[in-house]
């Protein structure tokens, strides 16, 4: 493959991984890294480098949004992302000295985990929210105005220590395998702290981006960021994401969503025997 | 209650710095993009630079991510690959401005438990920085 072809091809697969991941919600870099492993031989390493910067591009340009929304919970994220910095760092720095089969095995896992999360129907927590005196003492209780209810909804915050903890996690595998871990934020969100399924989608999505930033900053010193890859990803993705969240909302068809998943188990399976068989 | 300090007041302020927060976001990401695309172009019509070197047939990388020390020097030979790292750079720093951009905003609303953790994050992210 001529340089020229490689930049081409690597942009395509970017754009239809930035549109796939923004319709099914789980963001372009749980789709781009197998694609740059497996079908283009990639070395895993710089997959992951690209794939944060992607995760920068995409997060960063939704988050525009929704701040003018006021969706997203300032409070809630700057306390958070006290963990997801921490962890990113961790993972960033554990990715450059175990052995890539390991982040083949671990990517090939997470895909997995997070394939059969989609076919959970996402829901809120029931009953009343426990008190929770460390939101209390760090005011983080917010409104936020609900389009469809067409008022403002006052909500409290619960249970952000152990949100804080599983941040932590969900920083490490952002920064270990160049994805958003959306996946992971939004349900600590949903159902560790209560928060409306709107503000946490709006406030992980802000957190996103600065986690991602953490580890890319890692990645980038490291020399793990080449340009002649992450160009075109990130440039990508952008697009496709774009293109994805204008041209229709999250994908609701049923049908449609299992055959997402059965292929993505079928990309996980091969992550995973990749990390086993090397 | 002073003026400051109202809600009213407090409000606005608030509403004043989301917008300033989702222009930086906008604004670092349209640079960034235009800076990569811009990279990739010149990298394409010219000869390669030594040491610039794309993908072998099977997507290896011949080249390395240029050193930052470097950086200026290859941006002014107009190298293709320091152009993108240049924008690459600017669309990581989005985030860590947007983070110091909070900071501020905290600190207009004499919130100073806020200041600190939001500085605690600031910090964070450079140390990033400073341990690749």
């Amino acid at each position: 493959m001529s340089p020229l072809d490689f930049t081409l091809v690597t942009f395509v697969v970017s754009v239809v991984a930035g549109f796939v991941g923004s319709l099914l919600g789980l963001g372009g870099g749980m789709i781009v890294t197998p694609v740059l492993t497996l079908a283009l031989g990639v070395d895993i390493r710089y997959a992951i480098g690209a794939s944060i910067v992607s995760v920068i591009a995409t997060s960063s340009g939704a988050a525009a949004a929704y701040v003018r929304q006021h969706m997203t919970n300032m409070r809630v994220a700057m306390f958070l992302e006290i963990g997801t910095t921490l962890g990113a760092i961790t993972g960033a720095w554990l990715a450059g000295r175990i052995d890539p089969q390991w982040l083949y095995l671990i990517f090939g896992l997470v895909l997995t985990a997070s394939a059969i999360a989609m076919l959970r129907k996402r829901h809120a927590a029931g009953g009343p929210v426990p008190p929770d005196p460390m939101a209390d003492r760090l005011r983080m209780h917010g409104e936020f105005f609900d389009e469809s209810l067409q008022r403002t909804v006052a909500y409290r915050v619960s249970g952000s220590r152990p949100a804080l903890a599983l941040m932590y996690v969900a920083g490490v595998l952002s920064g270990l395998l160049g994805i958003g871990s959306g996946a992971l934020k939004v349900p600590a969100m949903d159902l560790s702290m209560r928060l409306p399924l709107k503000v946490s989608t709006a406030t992980s999505n802000f957190m996103i981006g600065v986690t991602a930033a953490a580890s890319a900053g890692v990645y980038f010193l490291r020399g793990d960021i080449v340009p002649f890859i992450a160009a075109p990803v990130a440039a990508g993705v952008l697009v496709g994401a774009t293109v994805g969240s204008r041209v229709m909302a999250r994908l609701d068809n049923r049908v449609l969503r299992i055959v997402f998943v059965i292929v993505l188990l079928i990309v996980s399976v091969q992550m995973i025997l990749k990390g086993v068989r090397g | 209650m002073s003026d400051d300090t109202s809600p009213g007041s407090q409000e606005r302020k608030v509403r004043a710095l989301e917008r300033v927060v989702s222009q930086v976001l906008r604004l670092g990401v349209l640079t960034s993009f235009v800076l990569v695309v811009a990279g990739t172009l010149m990298t394409f019509l010219q000869a390669p630079p030594p040491g610039a070197e794309p993908a072998n047939a099977n997507g290896t990388i011949l080249t390395a991510a240029p050193a930052l020390s470097n950086l200026p020097r290859d941006l002014a030979r107009f190298s293709g690959p320091a152009w993108i790292a240049l924008g690459l750079l600017v669309l990581i720093l989005t985030p860590v401005m947007r983070v110091a951009v909070s900071a501020v905003g905290f600190a207009f609303q004499k919130d100073r438990l806020y200041v600190g953790i939001t500085l605690v994050v600031l910090a964070v992210l450079i140390a990033s920085f400073l341990m690749g």
